[in-house]
């Protein structure tokens, strides 16, 4: 699949077939994105999706912040605000954060590498429409409370962590949490497609002369998120299952009353939940490791070393999940070594901090839009960095744990570490998809607004959290000091608001009217700012070989002997052998996947099984012969005709 | 972006100077009764120091660099192409695992301190229910347990004494949390946890449900009342005395 085949002169019946193909997926139309199993148009149709619920989380924390903004308020009630913020965490974490950054590993890795596509593009489609009907179905819940409009809503209610035994049907009757945990168990599925694909997709499909060392960064963090999914997701699928047991067939794993474990399930979602917030984090780093050396013009600072933190925070991270649970009672020696090996993890962090500040240092630096984002990364990162560290302070976190002080510091690392790194590659590889320059000016409006919101929204916290203020109370009463710090918040959160719909209308106005971007526009280092913005379905013309780390960067400028850097002259470049061989540049005779039904049929199982374990098991044979046909037919379907 | 730090450096000031009441809570961590809540507030503060002038280090150098290597109007050239530094590496990693050490002793020293109960100490069953606290206390003359009125969802305790509370639940997890007093310990169903605490200074002291329960999850509320030894005995006394008229002795249902 790496090599390109020369096709034969003589048009064949396999000649027209292709054309016929060519036509129907001919990259117009709705179902052309429907059938697709072009890494590119996936990649953007997981960023669009998690978007959507970027949208539908932000409004979320719009309604807890209006809730919060003075004492004693009663715009929702316990109810409606345990629903809203329930949701308002698993959206952003499993609808938002996982999903945009597949987005980006989908557009990525495959231009990165040199590939056509992925190792397996069939499941990478399964995976978005797997991933498409669990946030769908998951939200589906909203509306199975009686009258939405009303305010009736059938959301789950048991917060996004769902701590057995409130998890129960006794103390969570309805449907709400049967949605959350099926949703759950099927958005895992499409997270292990993508991590098993992406892992043999960095492993075999790299263009020659690329080697794991040669890899952008970028990459090397989409290898190590992988992994941890491959292994975060099936934890949290036993615990699912175990939920699922407890709440449709009466099994007793969770409810102590007839001898269950509550603290079972606490082990297992951590097991999974402290990999999980290095599988938000990481691939926000890797955008950032890219972004910085482009725009200051120099190399990453100690690649190898940001690499291997990067896999240390991978493989350290299993061991610090019981420090979520330091006032659970495990005693004294579990808290000692949780509380050590949390304070260690900060080790690999400060490393990578630093060298992105070494990177920057020496530098010739331009204040584009995604390198604001970038900065704004380290700077906000770093705070959460650091308020991570206290919390290894066991002692002292018997106070925090469970305050607003914990809600401001995972704010800091997820929202002003990925989502701010997440914007940082919007602004950097927008041009190369969609051909055109977001502005920058109205970048920078975003940026700032979003800058000063996000403080304004989550600095009050920590202090509201060191007064003493719990999480997850829909009401305090008034005289107790937190009216002041929470209104402050909720003025940040709609100033975050405002920020968002600046850069939607960005989006809007330069899809149209933008500066044209052509190949190289910001005179970049990696792979896919040498083929043409929006690149082609195939992607390479010619598989490039590769001579370097930051390859594309070594055919535009030599260094002469005290490195600096000295232009190549456009056509004389030493590797000009890689480049661009005259017979395929029309992409004719490359073969690329054929575009395929039986992914989103295979998918659509999924959702019906779930909704036939909440309502009625027949329904879970229609859901099962759905996806077995849709599985079968995929497998007799040959990947390419010939 | 610097000054923007020194408009929110002033605006701190201002507050810090202004606004003592900003910082003030029926809650707050930082203004302990006892001390256990005492010792946490320290161990924070040890760790608090230091994150914050690193804080402010890397910021401000981050700042400073952008300002230092921006590309100026006329800038045609690259940067020298520096690779990396492995001394600089080694520095950089390091010196945080020494600074981090540094912490280990305190904790682990402070993890012990807290997970034993002092002898000699008053003994009372805390239970969490949705949505409230009940408190029983040893009868002294060796009588059946006394509740305190349940209704009340208030639990007294004498100055100075050291206080060893076993934490169950019924229903779903709760956390008991007295911020003043000590941090929170998890009541969770099916199991018995320990926490001890003291107050040091008489006063009624907030506490609260710290672990989601639902519905009423938010007003979950209790009070701890630190009185002198001779209230307490004279309170006890009185809820011994209740507790023999009230026959039989409440129950309470989770719902």
């Amino acid at each position: 699949m790496a090599g390109a085949t020369l096709t034969p002169k003589r048009v064949t019946m396999a000649d027209a077939v292709r054309e016929a193909r060519g036509a129907a997926g001919s990259y117009k139309g709705i179902w052309s994105w429907i059938a697709t199993v072009d890494h590119k148009r996936i990649g953007i149709m997981y960023g669009l999706t998690s978007f959507f619920f970027f949208l539908v989380g932000g409004l979320e924390a719009l309604l807890i912040r209006v809730q919060l903004a003075r004492p004693e308020n009663a715009f929702l009630s316990p109810d409606q605000y345990n629903r809203i913020f329930t949701m308002h965490g698993t959206t952003m974490v499993f609808l938002v954060v996982m999903p945009m950054s597949a987005a980006f590993f989908n557009l990525l890795v495959p231009l990165m590498i040199g590939a056509r596509d992925v190792a397996f593009p069939r499941m990478n489609a399964f995976s978005f429409w797997v991933f498409l009907f669990g946030g769908l179905f998951m939200n589906l819940s909203f509306f199975t409370g009686g009258n939405i409009l009303k305010g009736d809503i059938g959301a789950p209610d048991a917060g996004w962590f769902g701590y057995a035994p409130l998890t129960l049907n006794k103390f969570s009757p309805g449907n709400g949490v049967n949605y959350w945990l099926i949703g759950l168990q099927i958005l895992g599925i499409a997270s292990l497609a993508g991590g098993f694909n992406f892992i043999v997709t960095i492993l075999n499909m790299r263009a020659p002369g690329m080697s794991l060392f040669r890899m952008p960064l970028f990459v090397w963090m989409t290898l190590v998120t992988s992994f941890l999914l491959i292994f975060a997701m099936p934890v949290i699928a036993v615990a699912l299952f175990e939920l699922m047991f407890d709440r449709l067939f009466d099994a007793n794993f969770f409810n102590a009353a007839k001898g269950g474990t509550p603290l079972l399930w606490q082990h297992m979602f951590w097991l999974f939940g402290h990999p999980e917030v290095y599988i938000l984090i990481l691939p926000a780093m890797g955008i950032v490791s890219e972004v910085l050396p482009t725009f200051s013009r120099k190399p990453l600072f100690g690649y190898p070393f940001v690499v291997f933190s990067g896999v240390a925070i991978g493989f350290m991270s299993w061991g610090v999940w019981a420090h979520h649970m330091y006032t659970t009672g495990l005693g004294s020696v579990a808290n000692s070594a949780f509380g050590i090996s949390t304070i260690m993890i900060s080790i690999p962090t400060g490393v990578k901090i630093f060298n992105w500040m070494a990177t920057l240092w020496g530098g010739s630096i331009s204040f584009k839009t995604p390198l604001y984002f970038a900065v704004g990364f380290i700077a906000m990162f770093t705070i959460g960095g650091l308020t991570g560290v206290t919390h290894s302070i066991v002692p002292s976190d018997y106070q925090q744990q469970d305050t607003y002080y914990v809600v401001a510091h995972f704010h800091q690392v997820l929202f002003g570490g990925a989502i701010f790194g997440l914007f940082s590659g919007i602004y950097y590889w927008f041009p190369k998809f969609t051909g055109r320059m977001l502005s920058e000016g109205w970048g920078k409006l975003h940026f700032w607004l979003m800058f000063i919101g996000f403080n304004l929204t989550f600095q009050p916290m920590m202090v509201l959290g060191l007064l003493g203020m719990p999480r997850r109370i829909q009401s305090y009463p008034d005289g107790y000091g937190w009216g002041f710090w929470n209104a402050m918040a909720t003025f940040g959160a709609f100033t975050i608001a405002v920020s968002i719909l600046v850069f939607i209308y960005n989006v809007i106005v330069s899809m149209r009217h933008g500066e044209v971007a052509g190949e190289d526009p910001w005179d970049a280092r990696t792979l896919e700012w040498t083929i043409p913005s929006p690149p082609p379905p195939y992607n390479f013309a010619e598989i490039p070989q590769v001579h370097a780390l930051d390859d594309f960067w070594h055919r535009k400028y030599a260094e002469d002997p005290h490195g600096m850097p000295i232009p190549i002259p456009v056509g004389a470049s030493a590797h000009a052998d890689s480049g661009h061989g005259d017979s395929h540049d029309d992409g004719h005779g490359i073969h690329l996947p054929s575009p395929s039904y039986m992914p989103i049929i295979a998918a659509a199982g999924f959702p019906l099984i779930g909704l036939g374990l909440i309502y009625d098991a027949a329904l879970v044979a229609v859901g099962a012969a759905v996806m077995v046909v849709g599985l079968y037919l995929w497998v007799l379907e040959p990947a390419t005709e010939e | 972006m610097s000054r923007l730090l020194v408009v929110a450096m002033l605006l701190g000031g201002v507050f810090a100077f202004a606004g003592c009441g900003l910082f003030s809570s029926p809650q707050n961590t930082f203004a302990p009764g006892g001390q256990v809540a005492a010792d946490e507030k320290n161990l924070f503060l040890l760790t608090m120091w230091p994150a914050l002038v690193i804080m402010i280090g890397v910021e401000f150098g981050l700042v400073w660099i952008l300002w230092r290597f921006r590309r100026k109007k006329g800038d045609s050239g690259l940067p020298a192409q520096t690779h990396g530094n492995n001394k600089l590496e080694i520095a950089w990693t390091v010196a945080p695992i020494i600074l981090l050490a540094l912490f280990i002793a305190p904790t682990v020293g402070g993890i012990v301190d807290l997970g034993r109960t002092p002898k000699n100490s008053l003994e009372i069953d805390v239970t969490g229910q949705r949505f409230l606290w009940t408190f029983s206390y040893p009868d002294p003359k060796g009588g059946p347990p006394i509740q305190a009125p349940p209704e009340k969802s208030e639990m007294h305790i004498p100055l100075g004494k050291t206080i060893a509370l076993k934490l169950k639940a019924i229903d779903v997890n709760h956390s008991f949390w007295v911020p003043k007093l000590a941090g929170k310990t998890d009541a969770i169903p099916g199991r018995a946890n320990h926490m001890w605490l003291k107050g040091d200074t008489l006063g009624t002291y907030e506490g609260q449900c710290a672990e989601f329960c639902g519905t009423g999850h938010g007003v979950m509320r209790f009070k701890v009342v630190v009185e002198t030894q001779q209230d307490f005995d004279a309170w006890l006394k009185a809820q011994a005395a209740a507790q023999r008229t009230d026959q039989p002795a409440l129950a309470f249902q989770g719902d």
